[in-house]
């Protein structure tokens, strides 16, 4: 395993060293294909509400699962992770309350193969690996995708794709700050036709010098037949569902003279998983909502407010 | 008769197997008390006239609790899993007797002093469980110096801190904060574990208090169903800073082009950075590793994280 994982560390650095031309870091995929994705839609106009000022939202009309396969589901079995891996010695050593657990001297799995739910963790520690080589992040890009693919998440429902890295900050023993970089993070969402799927992310995160450390998410397989991926009312009736959840929540923060605080309502349409027995989800259409505080200088008493309604 | 004594000789190698057995058991570190969880969500604050400390009210910060709390209720090790709401929340929850103002007597006689800190009490007090999550506000001082969690009841201290009225020193081993600033870089920075300022100005050098988990700039007030049990859940028995960091992690909304980031950050305190990772990789809720003195600390983040209403992280 660890001859593996040093294996691609290598890759990463030889193809670096090459000066691969570095590939754009984030919004991997177009982001206009999204915009052009939810353009199909029809755009909806919400009413502000007193001093909100909710944006419009356009909803997609012509929404469909095309990959119906997707999901970690068929991907968490011992053979295939050993596969991806490279690691032939895993085996049930331990116990979790919730998670199946695979281990080897180099991995710890924990994983819910009927939910799509995994962690998986190298044994190494962030901590004590070498010096910070200079990776290339497509590289290291790519290879967290082709692990998500050869796990069973489909690609076509790749949403963003994020570069990040993971620090720590310390005081030495003369109290000199010092900024470590511990590991690169690849943070890639899940969308299907340009639409969110609430909680469905995977993490993959290799070390300092590029060893792969950590496939962390939940990518659930999706019932078509179960899900509601259009409006289940006339648009009209959604507009006033919108407008009557915003002027709930504007009310509420009223304070108790009565006086409300101007915020801005930012608006997208969402897909919000509802888990079944079997561990599937089917998928329902609403609009998500952040409440911002509208001036920048009055945040000290207002915490960002997320809320969702079906439409 | 030789039957007899076989048996007597079998019961009483039995005997010593199961004394041996329970000695073991009890001896067990894991065995020492049963892990206690201890959840404190506040939605209302209607003021004064409400009995309510003075705020903007949240909507999600009870059921929030619920989502961390769900899982600790499935592990069967868990003794007790207890969440208190809006004015169960009082500020004496959060207070460490020995940062009530004393009296010229040099000692707290509850007559001629405010003496109201009862952190340690079973079951309100927060320092008596091992595991504590709060989702409320949060806010930091102008110089920077200090933090405060807002309480729901306003009979007592409205804004604890820590400089002045926390000082996790009984059984705390965790604390989870869903609050804005409340693991704040520049109050990290400003900390000085010398003159035990700042945020070690709430923790007992020689206690057991690890980690706070929190956040740098703004944190949000949403439902969590998903993260908050995940999070638990994979730091089960490992990886719990790194976990708390990526699981919280949000970078989904963008506004005017702009990523609003939110940017979840950990301290872990320890004797030395060797203890500290050592937590922070091999910790969980299960094996909450101990860290020795708390006599340094490490600051985790994810980097360039550009939150609101705060400098973006290095």
């Amino acid at each position: 395993m660890r001859k593996h994982l040093n294996h691609i560390a290598l890759a990463l650095v030889t193809c670096c060293t090459l000066a691969c031309e570095p590939p754009s870091l984030e919004n991997t995929q177009d982001p206009s294909a999204v915009s052009e994705a939810l353009s199909q839609g029809q755009t909806m106009v919400i009413d502000d509400v007193d001093e909100w000022s909710v944006d419009t939202v356009t909803i997609p009309t012509d929404l469909r699962i095309e990959a119906l396969e997707s999901g970690l589901t068929h991907g968490l079995q011992a053979h295939i992770l050993g596969d991806v891996l490279g690691d032939e010695e895993l085996v049930e050593r331990d116990t979790h309350p919730e998670y199946r657990v695979l281990e080897s001297d180099q991995m710890r799995i924990l994983m819910d193969p009927a939910a799509g739910r995994v962690h998986l963790r190298s044994k190494r520690s962030l901590s004590d690996a070498g010096p910070a080589r200079d990776l290339d992040r497509g590289v290291l890009q790519g290879e967290a995708l082709s692990i998500l693919e050869r796990l069973g998440a489909d690609s076509r429902e790749f949403a963003e794709v994020e570069h990040r890295t993971l620090k720590r900050d310390l005081r030495d023993d003369d109290d000199i700050l010092r900024s470590e970089l511990l590991a690169h993070v690849t943070f890639v969402g899940r969308e299907i036709g340009g639409v969110p799927v609430v909680g469905s992310r995977m993490v993959v995160m290799h070390d300092r010098e590029g060893n792969l450390m950590k496939v962390m998410g939940w990518w659930p397989r999706v019932q078509e037949e179960s899900s509601r991926l259009g409006l289940d009312m006339t648009e009209t009736e959604a507009q006033a569902r919108i407008a009557e959840e915003v002027r709930f929540h504007e009310d509420r923060l009223r304070d108790s003279a009565g006086r409300g605080n101007a915020h801005r309502v930012l608006t997208r349409p969402v897909l919000m998983p509802e888990e079944q027995p079997d561990g599937s989800v089917s998928l329902n259409l609403q609009v998500e909502m952040l409440v911002e505080p509208a001036q920048q200088d009055n945040v000290e008493d207002f915490k960002p407010l997320q809320i969702r309604v079906d439409i | 008769m030789r039957n007899s004594n076989w048996q007597t000789t079998k019961f009483n190698g039995v005997t010593w197997q199961v004394t041996l057995l329970l000695v073991i058991i009890f001896m067990a570190p894991g065995a020492q008390a049963a892990d206690e969880f201890a959840g404190y969500g506040v939605e209302k604050y209607r003021g004064a006239g409400h009995g309510e400390c003075s705020s903007s009210n949240l909507y999600f910060t009870i059921e929030q609790v619920s989502n961390f709390a769900k899982k600790f209720k499935n592990w069967s090790t868990w003794e007790t899993v207890e969440k208190f709401s809006n004015k169960a929340v009082d500020g004496r929850d959060f207070t460490d007797t020995s940062k009530d103002v004393m009296s010229k007597k040099g000692y707290c006689d509850c007559t001629e002093c405010t003496c109201y800190g009862k952190d340690y009490l079973n079951k309100y007090g927060a320092d008596h469980a091992d595991v504590v999550i709060i989702s409320t506000h949060g806010s930091r001082n102008s110089s920077r110096t200090n933090a405060t969690l807002k309480m729901g009841d306003n009979s007592n201290k409205c804004a604890p801190s820590w400089k002045d009225d926390m000082f996790w020193s009984e059984d705390t081993d965790i604390l989870i904060t869903e609050a804005c600033h409340s693991a704040d870089r520049e109050v990290w920075l400003n900390s000085n574990r010398h003159s035990r300022t700042g945020f070690y100005a709430g923790i007992e050098e020689s206690g057991q208090f690890r980690a706070l988990l929190g956040y740098h700039g703004l944190s949000k007030d949403k439902m969590s169903y998903f993260s908050a049990p995940s999070f638990v859940n994979n730091s089960y028995s490992d990886a719990i800073v790194e976990n708390w960091i990526l699981e919280m992690y949000d970078s989904s909304w963008k506004i005017d082009g702009v990523k609003r980031e939110i940017c979840p950050t950990a301290i872990v305190f320890g004797e030395s950075t060797s203890l500290i990772d050592n937590f922070a990789e091999n910790g969980g809720f299960k094996d909450r590793k101990d860290t020795g003195d708390k006599s340094r600390s490490s600051y985790f983040y994810i980097g360039d994280c550009n939150p609101h209403s705060a400098p973006a992280l290095p």
